[in-house]
C-alpha cells in the first residue's frame, strides 16, 4: 500500500515537471519575436545585416537616430493625441447609449442595439474607401479630425458592446433612490451609474485606446504628412533605403511600452472586458 | 524639363576589379582583362566568374512594380527593340518576337548569378545585398547611390565605379525617368511658375541644392570638377544620359507598363515560356492600344 | 451578480421628461450614422459605377456590372481562395493551441499566473511591429529564423520571395499572434465553469483525456463558439500584418482579400470596382457577426 502511494505520488512529480518544462518551452518561443524587437532596437542598422543575428553589441545609436527623427517623434504625437480623443469621445458618448439601451424600453431597442453592434464588423478596407472619397470631399484628408473620426467609428461600436452587461448589471435598487431623491436623468446617468460602472470604463478606455495605438490602415490612406501616425511611420522606414531594421525596431519598441505597461498592469480587467462581452453568465 | 537628372547608372566594385588574384584568375579563364564590363557578354563572364568566388555576379530588380518594366526595356532596348513606338503622337506595337526572347533568355541567365529572392527583389534588398558587399555589379538610380557611399550604411562605401551601362548587342539603353517641372495650360499663374521653373533649373540653385541630395540635369553642375571627386557618379550620369532611352510614355502608359511588367516577370521566372509570353505581350498590348 | 440579460431588464417606460432615452443615444446614433452608415450605403452606390478616382467627374453607371465582373476576375477569386485558406487553417490551429494550453496552464502557483499573463503579449502587440518583426527575423543571412534555417539545412534563401513558404509565414505570423488570444477567451471560460468540473481537468492521469472530451469540452463549447466567430471576423479582414511582412507578395502569393482590395483602391484607383469587392467582404463580415450577435444578445425572461 505504501509503495502504492509512494509510486502514484512520484508519477505526479513527473508529470509536474514535464508540464513545468512544456510551459516554458510555450513561452520561450511565444515571446522569442518580442526579444528580437527589443535587442535589435539597441544594434545600429549596419549592425543587424551585417554581424547576423546573435551578436549583441548594445549601443544606444539607433534610438538616438529615432528620437533626433523629427517625423517619428510629429507622428507619436499624433497617435498619442488621436488615441486620447478617440477614446474620450467613444467613452463619453459609447456609455450614454449604452446606458439608454440597457435602462430604458422603447421602440426599435433592439433593432439599434443591433446595428451598433453589427456594425462593429465591418471590415475596414471596406469602409476605408467611401471614408477616402467622402474625406476629399470634406477637405477632411490628412488631418487629426479626420483620423479622429475614423477612429471613432470603431470605437464606439465597440465601447458601447463593451458596456452593455455592467450597465445592465446594476440594480434597479439605486435608480428608484435617486428618482426618489428628485433627481433629473442626467443626474441619475452621470452621478450614479458612471461610477458604478467604473471597471467597465477603465477596461473600455484601454481597449479604445490601444486599439486606436495599434491601428494602421486608416491612417495610411487617410493621412499624408501632416496627420500621419507612428505605425505609418515606422513602416516607412523600410524604404527606397537600404533596411534601417535598427531605427525601426527601436522605434517599435517605443511604441510597446505603454502597450506592455497597460496590458501587463491592468490584464485582470483586460481579460475581465474581453469575456464580459463575450460568455453568458 | 527635367526636375533632376533619374537615369540608369552601372554600379561596379573598385576593390573587385582591381584585385590581384582575381585579376590573374579572371584573365586565364576568359583571356581577357577584368574590369567595368563594357559589353553584355562582359557583363555575364563576369558575372559568372565572381558567382563562382562566392560573391552574386549580379542583383536584378523584379518586384512587381514600374521598376520591373524599365528592366524590360533596358534589356529590350539592348537587344534593339522596343515594346511600343511612339511616333507623331501615335502608338505603335513594334515588339521584334525573336530579339525579345534573346534579351529575356540573356536576362535569365544573369538571374542565376544573383543574391537568394532574386525573383523578388525591390530596392531595399538590392541596396541591402549591394551594401553589404555581396554584390559584384548592377545598376542604380541617382537619388539611391547616396545610400551606397554612407558609410553608415555600407560596407562599400569609396569602393564603386560609377558608369553607364554595358553596351548590349546593338546599343547602350540607360533608362532614363527624369522627373518633371510642368506648367498645366490651365495654369492662373504662368509667369510665377515659369519663373520658379527657371530658379529651380539654374546653376546656383543646383548648387545650393546639391549638398542636401539633389541630382541637377545640367551638365556645367554634372561635369564640375568640384563634384567629381565626392560624387563622382555625376560624370556617369552624364555618360548615361547620352544613351539615355526613354519608356514609351501616352496616356494608357500604366496599363501597358503592367502588361509589359506581367509577362516580362512570368518569362524570366520560368513561368513561361519566353516565346509564349512575348506573343502574349505583343497581343494584349496591341487591343490596348487600338481601344 | 445578478443575471441580468443584457440589454437590461426594466420593464416600463421612464418618465421624466419627453423620452429621455433618446438624449442618451441620438450622439452615438448620429455619430455612428456619419461616419459609419452613411459610408457603407454610400459604397454601395460607388459599387455601381465604373469610377477612376481620377476621373470622377467621367464615372460611368454600370448596375451590377463590377459585380459580375469581379466574379470572373481571376485575381479575385485567387485572393478569395487564398483568404478561404489562410482562415481555414489558421484558425483551427489557433483554437486548438489555445484550448489546450488553457488546460496546460490550468494550475495554481505563481509559475503559471505569470506565465498566463505575459502570453498576452502577443495579442497585444502592434499588427504592424508583427508583421515587421517577422519579415526582419526571416531576411535571408541576418534574420534569425533564416540563420536557424540555415542551419539546420535548408540553404540560404530569401524565404518571403518563395511564393508558398511566404503564405505560410503568413499563417504563422497570425497564429503566433492570436493562439494566446484564444487560450485567454477559453481560459477564462474555462476558470467560470462550476469547481467540480474544474477539478476533473486537473491532468493527472489516463482517464484525463476522456474527462476532457466528455465533460469539459461540451461545457466550453458556447464559448470557444464565440472565440471562433470572433477570430474569424477578424481574420476576414486581416490587413496590416500581411500588407507590411510581404505586401501581398511575392507575385500575388500572399495577397489576401484586403490587399487585393487595397490594390485597386489606390493603386490602379478603380475605386468603384474596389468599393463592389469591400462590398462583398462586408456582406460576409455582416452575416458573421449576426450569429455573434445573436448568441449573445439576450432579452427579457431568456434568462432564469
Amino acid at each position: 500500500m505504501k509503495a502504492n502511494v509512494g509510486r502514484k505520488r512520484g508519477k505526479k512529480m513527473v508529470v509536474s515537471f514535464i508540464l513545468f518544462i512544456v510551459s516554458l518551452i510555450v513561452l520561450i518561443v511565444e515571446l522569442m519575436p518580442i526579444m528580437v524587437v527589443i535587442t535589435s532596437g539597441f544594434k545600429r542598422d549596419i549592425d543587424i545585416w551585417v554581424r547576423g543575428p546573435f551578436c549583441f553589441k548594445p549601443t544606444l545609436q539607433s534610438y538616438k537616430e529615432v528620437l533626433s527623427n523629427t517625423d517619428f517623434l510629429m507622428s507619436l504625437k499624433n497617435s498619442l493625441l488621436v488615441g486620447v480623443s478617440s477614446t474620450v469621445i467613444s467613452i463619453i458618448v459609447g456609455a450614454m447609449a449604452s446606458y439608454g439601451l440597457t435602462r430604458y424600453v422603447f421602440r426599435f431597442k433592439e433593432a439599434i442595439a443591433y446595428t451598433f453592434l453589427g456594425f462593429r464588423m465591418v471590415p475596414q478596407i471596406s469602409l476605408v474607401i467611401p471614408l477616402y472619397v467622402m474625406f476629399n470631399y470634406l477637405r477632411l484628408r490628412d488631418t487629426l479630425t479626420g483620423i479622429i473620426l475614423a477612429h471613432v467609428s470603431f470605437n464606439i461600436p465597440y465601447v458601447i458592446w463593451l458596456l452593455l452587461p455592467f450597465f445592465a448589471a446594476v440594480p434597479r435598487d439605486y435608480e428608484e433612490a435617486a428618482r426618489v431623491d428628485g433627481a433629473t436623468e442626467k443626474q441619475i446617468f452621470w452621478r450614479v451609474f458612471f461610477p458604478l460602472v467604473s471597471p467597465g470604463l477603465v477596461v473600455a478606455s484601454v481597449f479604445a485606446f490601444l486599439m486606436s495605438w495599434n491601428e494602421f490602415l486608416y491612417a495610411l490612406i487617410l493621412t499624408s504628412v501632416n496627420a500621419r501616425t507612428a505605425p505609418v511611420a515606422v513602416n516607412g522606414l523600410l524604404g527606397q533605403y537600404a533596411p534601417k531594421w535598427g531605427q525601426l525596431t527601436a522605434a517599435g519598441t517605443i511604441m510597446l511600452i505603454p502597450v506592455f505597461v497597460i496590458t501587463l498592469s491592468l490584464q485582470r480587467y483586460i481579460i475581465k472586458g474581453l469575456i464580459s462581452g463575450g460568455i453568458k453568465g | 524639363m527635367p526636375i533632376n537628372a533619374n537615369v540608369y547608372v552601372w554600379l561596379t566594385r573598385k576593390d573587385l576589379i582591381n584585385d590581384p588574384k582575381y585579376r590573374t584568375e579572371f584573365k586565364a579563364k576568359y583571356g581577357y582583362d577584368l574590369g567595368v564590363p563594357k559589353t553584355f557578354k562582359e557583363l555575364r563572364d563576369m558575372a559568372e566568374f565572381f558567382y563562382s568566388k562566392g560573391i552574386y555576379g549580379f542583383a536584378p530588380f523584379t518586384k512587381q512594380t514600374e521598376g520591373s518594366t524599365a528592366e524590360a526595356i533596358f534589356m529590350f532596348e539592348s537587344f534593339g527593340t522596343s515594346p511600343l513606338t511612339v511616333q507623331g503622337g501615335k502608338v505603335v506595337v513594334s515588339l521584334d518576337e525573336k530579339k525579345a526572347v534573346e534579351a529575356i533568355n540573356f536576362y535569365k541567365e544573369l538571374l542565376k548569378f544573383s543574391p537568394p529572392g532574386a525573383l523578388d527583389m525591390g530596392h531595399s534588398e538590392r541596396i541591402a545585398a549591394f551594401n553589404q558587399g555581396k554584390v559584384f555589379t548592377m545598376f542604380q538610380w541617382p537619388a539611391l547611390v547616396p545610400q551606397h557611399e554612407d558609410p553608415n550604411n555600407s560596407l562599400v562605401a569609396g569602393k564603386i565605379i560609377y558608369s553607364a551601362p554595358p553596351v548590349g548587342p546593338v546599343k547602350v539603353a540607360a533608362i532614363r525617368g527624369c522627373w518633371v517641372l510642368a506648367m498645366p495650360i490651365a495654369s492662373k499663374n504662368k509667369a510665377a511658375a515659369a519663373e520658379f521653373a527657371y530658379w529651380w533649373a539654374s546653376y546656383e540653385t543646383g548648387q545650393k541644392l546639391i549638398p542636401k541630395g539633389f541630382t541637377p540635369a545640367r551638365s556645367d553642375l554634372l561635369l564640375n570638377p568640384n563634384y567629381n571627386k565626392e560624387r563622382p557618379w555625376f560624370k556617369a550620369i552624364f555618360d548615361s544620359m547620352r544613351n539615355a532611352v526613354a519608356r514609351p510614355r501616352f496616356t494608357k502608359y500604366p496599363e501597358a507598363s503592367q502588361i509589359i511588367r506581367n509577362y516580362w516577370l512570368a518569362a524570366i521566372s520560368g513561368k513561361m515560356s519566353p516565346e509564349e509570353a512575348v506573343r502574349k505581350m505583343k497581343d494584349e498590348l496591341s487591343e490596348l492600344v487600338g481601344k | 451578480m445578478s443575471s441580468a440579460s443584457l440589454l437590461g431588464n426594466s420593464k416600463t417606460k421612464k418618465s421624466g421628461g419627453a423620452c429621455p432615452h433618446w438624449f442618451f443615444i441620438i450622439p452615438a446614433l448620429v455619430i455612428v450614422f456619419a461616419i459609419l452608415i452613411f459610408p457603407v450605403i454610400y459604397s454601395v452606390y460607388m459599387a455601381t459605377f465604373e469610377w477612376h478616382l481620377f476621373y470622377s467627374a467621367e464615372r460611368k453607371f454600370v448596375g451590377v456590372g463590377n459585380f459580375i465582373q469581379l466574379f470572373r476576375d481571376k485575381e479575385f477569386l485567387h485572393s478569395l481562395w487564398l483568404q478561404f485558406g489562410f482562415v481555414v487553417i489558421a484558425l483551427p490551429i489557433e483554437t486548438v493551441l489555445g484550448f489546450f494550453v488553457a488546460l496546460l496552464l490550468n494550475r495554481e502557483g505563481k509559475f503559471y499566473a505569470l506565465v498566463r499573463s505575459l502570453l498576452l503579449l502577443p495579442v497585444f502587440i502592434l499588427p504592424v511591429i508583427s508583421g515587421l518583426t517577422w519579415r526582419l527575423m526571416l531576411q535571408p543571412g541576418y534574420g534569425i529564423i533564416s540563420f536557424i534555417l540555415e542551419k539546420l539545412g535548408f540553404g540560404v534563401k530569401a524565404w518571403l520571395a518563395e511564393p508558398d513558404f511566404a503564405y505560410g509565414m503568413v499563417i504563422v505570423q497570425d497564429v503566433w499572434r492570436m493562439w494566446p488570444f484564444m487560450f485567454m477567451f477559453i481560459y477564462a471560460g474555462l476558470t467560470g465553469l462550476p469547481k467540480e468540473i474544474i477539478e476533473a481537468a486537473e491532468i493527472d492521469g489516463a482517464r484525463f483525456w476522456t474527462r476532457v472530451f466528455k465533460i469539459i469540452l461540451p461545457q466550453l463549447r458556447p464559448t470557444i463558439a464565440t472565440a471562433f466567430l470572433l477570430r474569424l471576423v477578424d481574420a476576414l479582414r486581416i490587413f496590416s500584418e500581411v500588407y507590411v511582412m510581404t505586401g501581398g507578395g511575392p507575385g500575388n502569393a500572399t495577397m489576401l482579400l484586403s490587399l487585393y482590395i487595397n490594390k485597386q483602391a489606390f493603386e490602379f484607383f478603380n475605386i468603384g470596382y474596389a468599393a463592389a469587392m469591400g462590398v462583398v467582404l462586408l456582406v460576409l463580415a455582416l452575416t458573421l457577426s449576426f450569429f455573434i450577435v445573436r448568441g449573445n444578445i439576450q432579452f427579457e425572461g431568456e434568462r432564469g
